[in-house]
């Protein structure tokens, strides 16, 4: 039995980072320069700050990674003068996987033959002091999306490059990204960036940690995202972190995207309160559709406008934004601008007002918190020392399974459909240990109206590909 | 509901996350001596019967997997779930495999029929002299089928298979449009042989 504790926080940072800061992309950094050029920074380039400031409408936040700086810049430029209010810094996958020779090796071939060979900025060839460049004159936070397990040394140089919000988490950069990676390794090493985020915030000005609730965004249940959201919001919490968003992206049914930000607003502050970490503030990110976009732009920018109409009836306090061109790749720095001039168009001119409260949205929330509650109860009950050991436990154990996830911890063996509604139910709950009853509602939904005759490989497909 | 070219894109291996600042890299090479198959291995001394109480006892043993340092696996679990609905007895090894593991499994399974997946091209590089592999291993009578994405661009399907049916295989997918077809042949063939 191992209750989320601050006792379980990192004691001695200073051993551990040792080992990263011997790394030349960190040469000449010591805690000092580092804090200082963080104090240097203004209010308007923290994420926490800029979360506390009362507004009419959720943030706006694009993703975006070009392997050389110039463009980097160009693009940051761009989105910002589009409107984006946190601008994103898209990490290359090489780099997510610390397989820093190959990300140079592009660079220096995608500099010669000015063509992109990485999907995003190799943050940790160019260092730390030369990327502060990117974002000069630049005032609005800077936000690190990536899809590392072990983001310790990548961590280190955004930090030192002013970046404010860094997204990830043991759980969600590990089960969806990679295969083998021991899972055991992806824990601690993000208890040190947890540890390492806490030690450069101030009271006022925290840096902010996100959790990327998306998972593998392929039937997800909306109890696996809450699960996982929370545990990686204590998780951080017990390492100090003060300034935390959880996160979900569209589920494709809206009384279930409803349901769902309000058990991740009602769980997340229950359980921090409920283990003392009343001080901890915490967000809600929405994500726009992260499945199989559609071919046809002009349907792609449908889907775009109706789920920004989504994360205003949430009352989100950002959208993470998608574009029209997602098809096809890495967009262009024009139609990553445009996405996020439409979104920001949306939200101002469809203001959403409070949402009455409609049955089904109250009987989903319920359901969805019912589930939420009894597999974090389950993870706290194992016979575990400390709260990360516990998250190990419930993996390897199935009793968080992620579906369609890669990893070999993971057991697969959760399977969810969609019903006639389009929200995601359970069909085998595998090792989830959810009770009869529950099991039982969510049968019962998967199964009203028409039975289905479709084999299971052409309802998971077509299910997969609902809005393509 | 219509088929757009996304549920081609899907079944040829859309990855975990299907997005550019999500791409799903390839794990790091971590392998550490024999690798264990990751599902539970059903032999011929299993119970004769599955969990819904149909009778197993002459079901056959397939093993599918996909080739390379790829992590899709979308089209792989949706396989699985495929094959077990039809009644097979399934092995899947999952991700990040070489022809030895194919081979392996096979041996250890008494498998009558290999499936590989290549969705990220790597196929045309780990496949060449497949079926003189198995051989070599004593597998002479086991069918062998590929599907995906085989090669890196655009090639005339006719040549792709030809160049695939040349290392081996006894049917060749390319870019299918669902599972449909290699089911229906997998059934075929798996009555033909016996």
């Amino acid at each position: 039995m191992a209750q989320p504790h601050p006792r379980h926080r990192i004691e001695d940072l200073t051993a551990l980072r040792a080992q990263q800061l011997v790394h030349p992309s960190l040469e000449g950094l010591d805690d000092d320069s580092c804090r200082c050029f963080l104090d240097g920074l203004s209010d308007d380039q923290f994420a926490s700050v800029v979360y506390r400031r009362p507004r009419s409408r959720p943030l706006v936040q694009p993703r975006g990674g070009f392997p050389t700086l110039d463009k980097q810049r160009r693009l940051s430029l761009a989105l910002r003068e589009a409107g984006s209010d946190l601008i994103p810094l898209t990490i290359d996958s090489h780099t997510r996987h610390n397989d820093y020779g190959r990300a140079e090796l592009l660079l220096s071939e995608s500099e010669d033959r000015n063509r992109d060979l990485l999907n995003g900025y190799p943050l940790v060839t160019y260092g730390y002091e030369v990327s502060r460049d990117i974002y000069r004159d630049i005032e609005c936070p800077v936000s690190l999306r990536h899809g590392s397990p072990d983001a310790r040394l990548l961590v280190e140089n955004a930090i030192a490059a002013g970046i404010t919000e860094i997204e990830g988490g043991a759980l969600c950069y590990t089960l969806p990204y990679a295969s083998r990676f021991p899972l055991d390794r992806a824990l601690l090493y993000w208890q040190y960036v947890d540890r390492l985020c806490a030690e450069y915030s101030t009271s006022e000005r925290p840096l902010h940690r996100e959790s990327f609730g998306p998972l593998t965004a392929t039937l997800v249940p909306p109890m696996i995202v809450a699960t996982v959201e929370i545990l990686e919001l204590l998780l951080a919490a017990e390492q100090g972190v003060t300034s935390f968003s959880v996160s979900f992206s569209q589920t494709g049914s809206i009384d279930q995207d409803i349901a769902l930000s309000q058990v991740l607003r009602h769980k997340a502050r229950q359980y921090l309160d409920q283990f003392g970490f009343e001080s901890v503030e915490v967000g809600l990110v929405y994500h726009q559709w992260m499945g199989a976009f559609p071919a046809d732009r002009d349907s792609a920018d449908h889907l775009i406008s109706a789920s920004a109409a989504i994360a205003g009836l949430l009352d989100a306090d950002k959208i993470i934004t998608k574009t029209r061109d997602e098809a096809f790749g890495i967009p262009t720095i024009e139609a990553n601008a445009r996405a996020v001039r439409q979104v920001v168009d949306v939200l101002e001119s469809a203001a959403v007002t409070e949402l009455h409260s409609q049955d089904t949205i109250d009987a989903e929330r319920e359901l969805i918190a019912a589930e939420t509650d009894h597999l974090l109860e389950a993870v706290f009950a194992l016979p575990e020392e400390s709260l990360w050991s516990s998250v190990l436990q419930a993996v390897r154990h199935g009793l968080i399974d992620v579906p369609f996830a890669p990893h070999n911890a993971n057991a697969n063996r959760l399977l969810a459909l969609r019903d006639t509604n389009r929200a995601i139910r359970v069909q085998d709950v595998g090792n989830v240990p959810l009770p009869r009853d529950l099991v039982g509602r969510e049968r019962e939904l998967l199964h009203t109206g028409k039975p289905d005759t479709r084999s299971i490989a052409d309802r998971l497909t077509d299910d997969i590909m609902v809005m393509a | 509901m219509s088929r757009s070219p996304f549920v081609a894109a899907l079944l040829q291996g859309a990855p975990a996350v299907n997005l550019r600042d999500d791409t799903v890299a390839r794990a790091p090479k971590l392998r550490i001596g024999h690798r264990q198959p990751t599902a539970p291995l059903q032999t011929a001394n299993e119970p004769l019967t599955d969990r819904n109480g149909r009778t197993t006892r002459h079901a056959k043993r397939i093993v599918f997997g996909v080739m390379g340092n790829d992590t899709h696996v979308v089209a792989n679990r949706i396989l699985e779930l495929g094959l077990r609905e039809l009644g097979y007895r399934t092995c899947n090894l999952r991700t990040d495999n070489d022809p030895d593991d194919f081979a392996d499994a096979a041996l250890e399974t008494a498998a009558h029929a290999v499936l590989v997946s290549s969705l990220n091209g790597e196929g045309e590089h780990w496949c060449r002299d497949f079926r003189a592999h198995f051989v070599s291993r004593g597998l002479d009578r086991i069918l062998l089928y590929i599907g995906g994405n085989l090669v890196v661009g655009d090639r005339p399907r006719k040549a792709v298979e030809a160049q695939f049916r040349g290392y081996g295989f006894d049917r060749v997918f390319y870019r299918p449009s669902g599972f449909g077809a290699a089911l229906d042949a997998l059934a075929t063939d798996l009555e033909a042989h016996g």
